[in-house]
């Protein structure tokens, strides 16, 4: 496909050559896989740390499912892989609380947080702005590393004598304040504080870097409101991270103090399991939930921003349509980025707190429903008379679209806080959150990788795979979350290492079953992605045009083997929008094409480019 | 499960990936094998097509009838006024809409991507905005939502509002994994506590603090479980001892945390008697059950008591059989007290002898 683009580029190509020399330098192995400051390749770094995990966190959630299905079976196997925490092939109730707390850290922070945003960030915000690179390749190399080093900390973590953390991944004190309250809450904790506070530095320094990229480094003619909808998303998430982030920092280095030193910021009238008076007097455990959840909620829309953002361009583009709504989709963004800081407080109506605010908190949870339905509908209008290629990322985009309504849906009821009444930590909840942060943006993810892997590698992903991928995962998110309302519904409260000590919650035995069984299955599902994705960095089928979804967007005009520098000639010229899908009967338009010389793009349709403008009056 | 067996699961497993991988392979090379690839993209987006509606149904159908198919395991009705306001707000009120909203996004999503799945030659129809339709997308959700909070206020105001001035109260202390119960006893006031004076002088022996030289606290019950009268107002004055714990009363629809230092309070007005909640669902060994629902350590998942509702006339026969705190916790305390008291005043008598 000769598009006039890349004429203009190579006609281009020796006037702007001195203006980059990078990739004419050979690169030793180090600087280019390890210690990598180029964006492609931090991305690829983000991403297969994320993947692997996501498959650690995933098995945990196999191991805890198993012992909520089967309470009181042994599995031999576990002793011998687990030794002291499965004795007699059975999970202990420490263990069991330890993979919940790190299935939850690990999931929110290092998968969705560092994988989703680290990866389509680095990867997309340049390419698609027309940039170089980032606008610190340097501090971007550094924001890996201390994720790395994180995580690094956090598998420590799980070889100590006494385990890693068990107090949940909210980490709430006293129980992970007091080295006695938990077997987990000895130096499990500690190590915890300490990765998340290098895990916080890496993401402040990737957001400074995206934030400044994107208001910097856009390409002549990217004004803002061309700006593609995964761009306008990442730029967001990166302000939201940088504003709460250094919050949950503070809270984690009070609560090392408290752990350590002596102080008492989240402590008072506590009697140890020994009956001994703490010395700990005047704090507050409910202030660590103020500064936790300003972060925590917050955090939600830094997991789930970006998937939107891939979300609203893959639809886009793959239903041969302009997204919907684009300035109401960015300022719903925008609404939900101020909204999502004044609702933080919907996760603490049962703490005690003054009714009064729990009544705000509702008013503005409730708010935020606004925005994420304008985003749904304007979602189900871009579909509506497009022309829909299903590829794997289109499914996975549209899996999305039905779990974010589904999920946001069950969010109403959690966010009025008289119904918070019964429902707060039951597995209303935990269906809730898994629905539409967890498996939803996980759908994103698997859009983005599955949409721009070609991008990444320069080869395709098998498709067939790809589908059964999607509907195992699809009916299995339903299979196992689905259920899990009506446990809330009866009461059933979250953590809860068996469930026969009590009438009201032991009913649910078959369920519980369905629910493992399902977990399992889509677990082990996404074992064919990951055999999908590493064949196919290999042996996948090679790329041989440029632009094979025929997008708009500026990445696809970059070269196809990725190379330092992204464009080997000029950087192109924006000079239209992202969604100019179908505008003057054109199926599509780059957005390096100037205006006038549309008809240079060779169109796929049947139309010749003479009779579009025909097919323009039939429409 | 052995370990051998577990191997063999997962060899299993590895062994399903890479058959479907396989097939995958083949499918994948089929389909670039054929010579037009738009023509390609049509057939199997339009099999995909079907494909996703047919798992739309599967999914929808599936939770509606798990739906009907587990209510009956639901908790019983609301056994108060504040857990029937529960009920109405969430069946009535918040679900008609909600469920909805679910099956109309969702038959459109459905719906949208069959009909409109990929065609050969065909243009997108370029529509890029329309204010008419997104101010009718912000406005309706916008007064729904004020409906649904204006809704659900009066009720949260009417469960959060202070307890009557008759109101029956019990303190309820949580502690790793146990839940401590004090009723007031005939002269309707607490035993005063003080941990860090009280607590700190006797150690395990108060772990609650009470002051042995407040005479109110002498008649003071402390029992195994709760039992109240029927349709009487009921303060819980919470409280906890060591880490975060949260007292949970399903069948009331209601619950609060217990923080350490940080008193909290939760009211209920029982009007079903365990009695008639037995006879209503059949089940003789029916009680309301108390949960913790705030993850504590170790033992969470079974810090359990028992409210039994009762009769006026059984709750008083059931306080008259209560054995009072004196004995069993003040009247140790207080010989402590009086001991050290001697032991001190001797010292001092020994001591006044040196100086002499």
């Amino acid at each position: 496909m000769q598009t006039h683009t890349e004429h203009e580029v190579h006609t281009d190509h020796h006037v702007h050559d001195d203006h980059h020399h990078d990739h004419h330098h050979e690169e030793s192995f180090i600087t280019k896989y390890v210690f990598s400051q180029d964006h492609k390749m931090i991305a690829k770094q983000f991403l297969i740390t994320g993947i692997i995990w996501a498959v650690i966190a995933g098995l945990m959630s196999v191991l805890f499912r198993i012992q909520l299905a089967y309470p009181d079976q042994t599995f031999p196997f576990l002793e011998r892989l687990f030794g002291k925490w499965a004795e007699g092939g059975q999970i202990s109730a420490d263990f069991y609380y330890q993979l919940v707390t790190m299935h939850g850290t690990i999931l929110v922070f290092f998968v969705l947080t560092a994988g989703l945003s680290g990866t389509f960030s680095n990867l997309l915000i340049p390419l698609q702005l027309g940039a170089r690179d980032m606008a610190s390749p340097f501090m971007n190399m550094l924001s890996y590393w201390f994720f790395f080093l994180s995580g690094f900390v956090m598998l420590l973590s799980f070889f100590l004598p006494t385990g890693a953390a068990s107090g949940g991944w909210t980490a709430y004190p006293p129980l992970n304040a007091l080295p006695w309250a938990a077997k987990g809450s000895q130096a499990g904790v500690d190590y915890w504080l300490i990765s998340i506070s290098l895990f916080i530095i890496s993401v402040l320094l990737g957001g400074l870097n995206y934030i400044s990229t994107v208001i910097n480094m856009r390409t002549k003619g990217m004004s803002f409101k061309r700006m593609p909808l995964t761009v306008w998303a990442f730029f967001f998430t990166a302000i939201i991270g940088l504003l709460s982030f250094p919050v949950l920092l503070a809270a984690g280095v009070l609560m090392l103090f408290d752990r350590n030193f002596g102080t008492s910021f989240f402590l008072s009238d506590i009697i140890s399991s020994a009956g001994e008076v703490m010395p700990n007097v005047g704090g507050n455990p409910i202030l660590f939930q103020h500064l936790f959840w300003f972060l925590g909620h917050p955090e939600v829309y830094i997991i789930i921003l970006p998937a939107m953002g891939i979300v609203s361009h893959i639809l886009s583009t793959n239903s041969r349509k302009p997204i919907f709504g684009y300035s109401a989709m960015v300022y719903s963004i925008l609404a939900i980025t101020i909204i999502g800081f004044l609702v933080w407080a919907h996760h603490m109506f049962v703490t005690g707190m003054n009714p009064s605010l729990g009544v705000v908190f509702t008013i503005f949870t409730l708010l935020i429903a606004v925005p994420s339905a304008i985003k749904v509908f304007n979602w189900l209008t871009t579909l509506w008379k497009g022309n829909i290629r299903l590829t794997p990322a289109m499914l996975f985009a549209l899996g999305f679209v039905s779990l974010f309504i589904s999920g946001g849906l069950t969010g109403i009821y959690l966010g009025t806080n008289f119904l918070d009444l019964h429902l707060h930590d039951t597995y209303f909840v935990v269906a809730h959150f898994h629905i539409v942060m967890g498996v939803a943006a996980f759908f994103g993810t698997f859009a983005g990788v599955y949409h721009w892997f070609p991008k990444m590698y320069s080869r395709y992903m098998n498709r067939t795979l790809g589908y059964i991928h999607f509907f195992i995962t699809f009916l299995g998110a339903y299979l196992v979350f689905g259920p899990m309302h009506w446990l809330g519904l009866g009461g059933v409260p979250r953590r809860y290492y068996r469930f026969d000590a009590f009438e009201f919650s032991s009913q649910f035995d078959d369920v519980n079953k369905i629910i493992t069984i399902g977990a399992i299955i889509s677990v082990f599902a996404q074992f064919l992605f990951i055999y999908n994705f590493f064949n196919s960095i290999w042996r996948g089928r090679k790329m041989k045009e440029k632009n094979p979804w025929r997008s708009n967007s500026l990445e696809w005009t970059a070269s196809i083997e990725p190379i330092h520098g992204n464009w080997p000639g000029a950087i192109p010229e924006v000079h239209r929008g992202a969604y100019e899908y179908g505008k003057d009967g054109y199926e599509y338009m780059p957005q390096t094409v100037p205006v006038g010389q549309e008809h240079t793009v060779e169109q796929v349709t049947a139309t010749s480019s003479s009779t579009n403008a025909e097919v323009k009056h039939v429409e | 499960m052995s370990f051998n067996n577990f191997l063999i699961v997962l060899f299993v497993i590895a062994t399903i990936v890479i058959v479907m991988a396989q097939i995958a392979k083949l499918g994948d090379m089929i389909t670039n094998l054929k010579k037009d690839p738009e023509k390609a993209e049509e057939e199997s987006s339009t099999n995909l097509a079907l494909l996703f509606i047919v798992s739309g149904l599967l999914f929808v159908g599936l939770i509606t009838w798990s739906y009907f198919n587990q209510q009956p395991r639901f908790l019983p009705e609301a056994s108060s006024e504040l857990g029937r306001d529960w009920d109405w707000l969430f069946y009535i009120v918040f679900s008609p809409p909600i469920v909805l909203i679910f099956f109309i996004t969702h038959a459109l999503l459905f719906w949208f991507v069959y009909k409109y799945s990929y065609k050969k030659g065909r243009v997108g129809f370029y529509f890029p905005e329309s204010i008419k339709l997104e101010m009718i997308w912000t406005v309706v959700p916008a007064v729904v939502m004020i409906a649904l909070v204006g809704l659900g206020l009066g009720k949260w105001i009417k469960a959060t509002s202070p307890p009557s001035e008759d109101a029956m109260h019990i303190r309820i202390t949580g502690m790793q994994f146990k839940w401590m119960i004090n009723y007031a006893g005939d002269d309707g006031e607490f035993g005063d506590r003080d941990i860090r004076k009280w607590g700190k002088e006797f150690g395990i022996q108060n772990l609650l603090g009470l002051d042995p030289t407040d005479a109110e606290g002498y008649d003071d019950i402390y029992p195994d479980e709760i039992v109240v009268p029927v349709n009487q107002e009921i303060a819980f004055d919470i409280n906890a001892l060591d880490v975060l714990h949260d007292f949970y009363l399903p069948n009331f629809r209601i619950k609060m945390d217990a923080v350490p230092g940080v008193p909290t309070r939760i009211k209920i007005k029982p009007d079903v008697t365990t009695a008639q909640m037995r006879e209503k669902l059949g089940d003789p060994d029916f009680e309301y059950e108390i949960a913790c629902a705030e993850l504590c350590g170790t033992g969470h998942w079974n810090m359990k008591k028992v409210l039994r509702v009762v009769s006026q006339e059984e709750y008083d026969e059931w306080l008259a059989s209560q054995a009072t705190a004196k004995a069993i916790y003040y009247q140790p305390l207080l010989d402590k007290l009086e001991k050290e008291k001697n032991l001190a005043m001797q010292g001092a008598d020994s001591e006044e002898t040196v100086l002499n």
